[in-house]
């Protein structure tokens, strides 16, 4: 579903590599988890998938398509949640949402669906008709979320997603990356929440100073590894 | 006092970008933006030159009879209606809708300390104007009248003292509007009728004035030229009733008696009260303001299964839906609404007071110009639709506008066209009311035939439109989109200084082609035909120019 190929891209006049020739590949039907102390690399690879970042090397292939030949199709492929969800705050999470079912070409029929679907399992239907503006932290996650959502994408992409969402509200993330996944799509997402990448992801890669130092399904990384702890054991060992 | 120099010294590095603008710190890919900016410096010094010249030779003639008051009076007067008119807007964003209020609002800080600290940030852009526009009809009158250290001193205290009432009085004004339209459910839509509102009771009630005063017959009045040569405060007496600090600051600076010095004083003190006043106001509800604007309105209804059905049955393409959400961000916030929309609502509103007030007498002078300029008259008025566009800041702030939500439309699966036209469709409607109204009231004024009509517009709309996409191009190559307030937004984006310089060349080389064209075709028909063929060729390449800016730069901005 996502094939990255020697994928490099520089800061600083290239003084400083960001993400340092890596590849990697999410399978249809899978869950990636992505892990990595701060500034490791990874929203700066999320950002080159989804299209805000130009690669400097290196290509991306999202179903088959490079996404620097053709973006749109590419883009109408997968969905994007970022790290700090940060939307068009002066209008109602319904007008948002039908703007993303709009440019996404979703039909009314399943634009309703999927609205009421995951409005009700994220608890925000009662909200809808507000300004985004007065949504808390959690509720403007939550209405990204759901835009993310709207066209049933093929690849459900993730920067830190539990960041600011209610305990129930994370778990019902995390069955529904796991349904999505069930349905044939894939989902690939970055997280500090060792536990939960533990628990859902099929395979994790880790990334420390833009270079992937270990990738696999838990049991191949504690393999190759020849260790036996815990992943956030793990994880500490790599990145120190 | 240390607690106020504290705040404004965060709020000065903040909100000037002074760490931004230090060498090391200046965004290399920006520097290009600087060279432009350097390269317009001998230009408006050029026309800064013209007004010097301009000033000086009306210093000679108002010191030659006199009535040196009065000029300094007369630009105090326009100087303080320009900063009390801009201050509306400076202080609903500065003070009201910046992310830093909501930094500066939990901290153990005095609201004095924020709200001067705020004032000082807003009358510092405006003092800029005071020592641009004010002290060289002071240093002048100085050295016409070889007038000496205390003189100079009182100009330097006259310059700093300038903005502040025009400035306070905005600023306690918008006090007392935001806490009475809080009581609103609609809030930003009264905050920006009261606005419109506020500004058109100003160039309502200036242009009334002026009318009561050029009804006033000086030159039939016998004792007018005597009173001119005898008394030198004859003229500005006129400002006794339409602005009384003004009449102060003139009469202060006419030399002579105590009752100068006296109406000196009473300026000063005009403008301290001004401030203290503002800072009581401010002390007892700004507070109650910012928190009543924050809060949530609680009475929205939750959506019922009807009005799901009823909403997500209104699908739209992509151009209107990228062109709806332009809109919805436009009118809900006050300072986008004011900024871009203003002018299809004050410029109506000036005609009007005008046709009221001097009817006749514009009638007349517009139809000497239509007798005189016949030809040309279709792309006249098509130019000062154009240019009334160019001066808008909607197309060259699109992106910016959407600030950190920017990311949004460049992960969307729509291509740099559907971008562009989707983006261009709001400023095509402002320019469409426009050409509207100002056709209308051509229409009025002159006996235009059907194909001047559609000339006019023809040339109007296709006019805007290379306009439009240029200013998208200007501001999709590097939109600003790290902000606080809306304010820097659309007005304090060098986006908007960019575009200008981009539609100075465009519109320029439009009117010389066309210069060129009448002189080289017999036939008005022909220069017509063939200049309708060159804008269409222009649109179709700034289409194609901010389409490939888009499709360029989306990809590599770093916010």
């Amino acid at each position: 579903m996502l094939k990255i190929n020697e994928l490099s891209k520089s800061y600083a006049k290239g003084t400083k590599k960001a993400v340092d020739n890596i590849s990697f590949e999410v399978k249809q039907g899978e869950i990636f988890g992505f892990l990595g102390p701060n500034g490791a690399g990874k929203t700066t690879t999320i950002k080159q998938i989804v299209g805000l970042l130009k690669p400097e090397s290196g290509t991306i292939l999202i179903d088959g398509i490079d996404n620097q030949k053709d973006k749109i199709e590419s883009k109408s492929k997968i969905s994007y949640v970022p790290d700090n969800p940060e939307i068009f705050t002066k209008l109602t999470g319904i007008q948002y949402l039908n703007f993303m079912a709009d440019v996404y070409s979703v039909s009314a029929k399943d634009r309703k669906e999927r609205i009421t679907k995951y409005a009700e399992l994220f608890e925000i239907r009662d909200a809808l008709n507000q300004q985004i503006t007065s949504y808390s932290h959690g509720m403007q996650q939550k209405i990204v979320l759901i835009g993310a959502l709207i066209h049933d994408p093929k690849l459900f992409i993730l920067d830190e997603p539990m960041v600011g969402l209610d305990p129930k509200s994370s778990y019902n993330l995390k069955e529904l990356m796991k349904e999505r996944c069930q349905q044939g799509n894939s989902v690939f997402f970055s997280t500090h929440v060792l536990e939960v990448a533990e628990k859902i992801c099929d395979r994790l890669a880790i990334i420390n100073n833009g270079k992937i130092i270990a990738m696999g399904t838990m049991d191949e990384i504690k393999k190759e590894l020849g260790q036996d702890g815990s992943l956030e054991k793990i994880f500490l060992e790599l990145t120190e | 006092m240390r607690e106020f120099l504290l705040v404004l010294k965060i709020s000065l590095i903040d909100g000037l970008n002074l760490n931004g603008m230090k060498p090391k710190n200046i965004d290399k890919k920006r520097l290009w933006v600087v060279a432009l900016i350097i390269l317009c410096i001998p230009s408006i010094g050029i026309l800064y030159r013209g007004y010097l010249n301009l000033i000086s030779n009306f210093s000679e003639a108002f010191v030659a009879i006199s009535q040196e008051g009065f000029l300094v009076a007369l630009s105090y007067n326009v100087i303080s209606l320009l900063t009390l008119m801009f201050g509306f807007t400076y202080v609903s964003s500065y003070f009201y809708f910046s992310k830093s209020t909501d930094t500066l609002i939990p901290l153990p800080l005095k609201n004095s300390s924020i709200l001067a600290s705020k004032f000082v940030m807003i009358y510092l852009y405006e003092l800029v104007f005071s020592i641009l526009f004010i002290s060289p009809i002071l240093f002048n009158i100085g050295k016409l009248q070889s007038y000496g250290f205390l003189y100079y001193f009182k100009s330097i205290v006259s310059i700093l003292l300038v903005p502040v009432f025009p400035l306070g009085l905005a600023a306690i004004i918008m006090i007392f509007l935001m806490r009475l339209t809080n009581l609103s459910a609609k809030k930003d839509l009264v905050r920006s009728f009261t606005l419109y509102l506020s500004m058109i009771v100003l160039i309502g009630a200036q242009l009334y004035l002026r009318k009561i005063f050029s009804e006033i017959d000086f030159t039939s009045n016998n004792d007018f030229f005597m009173k001119l040569v005898t008394d030198n405060t004859f003229l500005i007496e006129s400002f006794a009733y339409t602005n009384p600090v003004a009449r102060w600051l003139g009469l202060g600076f006419v030399s002579g008696d105590v009752s100068n010095f006296l109406n000196y004083s009473l300026f000063v003190i005009a403008n301290l009260l001004t401030f203290a006043g503002f800072i009581y106001v401010g002390n007892k509800i700004y507070l109650e303001g910012i928190i009543g604007g924050n809060e949530v309105a609680s009475t929205t209804k939750v959506i019922t299964d009807k009005e799901l059905d009823n909403q997500v049955s209104k699908r739209s393409n992509v151009f209107f839906s990228i062109a709806k959400i332009d809109f919805l961000t436009i009118i809900k916030t006050p300072i986008f609404m004011i900024n871009c929309i203003g002018v299809i609502i004050i410029l109506p509103v000036i005609l009007l007071f005008s046709l009221f007030n001097e009817g006749t007498e514009i009638k007349q002078q517009i139809l000497n110009l239509q007798a005189n300029y016949q030809d040309i008259l279709p792309l006249l008025i098509a130019g000062g639709i154009i240019l009334i566009i160019a001066m808008s800041t909607t197309q060259s702030t699109t992106f910016s506008r959407d600030g950190k939500a920017f990311w949004i439309s460049r992960i969307i699966p729509v291509s740099p066209a559907q971008h562009v036209i989707g983006r261009s469709i709001v400023p095509f409607f402002i320019s469409l009311a426009l050409t509207i109204i100002v056709v209308g009231t051509s229409v009025y004024f002159l006996e235009l035939e059907v194909v001047t009509i559609i000339l006019i517009t023809g040339l109007a709309l296709l006019g805007v439109l290379p306009i439009i996409f240029l200013g998208i191009a200007v501001d999709g190559y590097s939109p600003k989109t790290t902000w606080d307030n809306p304010q820097r937004a659309v007005k304090q984006n060098l986006n908007v200084l960019v575009a200008f310089v981009v539609y100075g060349v465009l519109i320029y080389g439009l009117w010389k082609l066309f210069d060129l064209m009448q002189s080289s075709f017999d036939s008005l028909s022909i220069v017509y035909g063939i200049y309708i063929v060159i804008l269409m060729i222009v649109t179709v390449g700034s289409f194609y120019i901010a389409s490939k800016v888009i499709d360029d730069k989306f990809s590599q901005h770093i916010n």
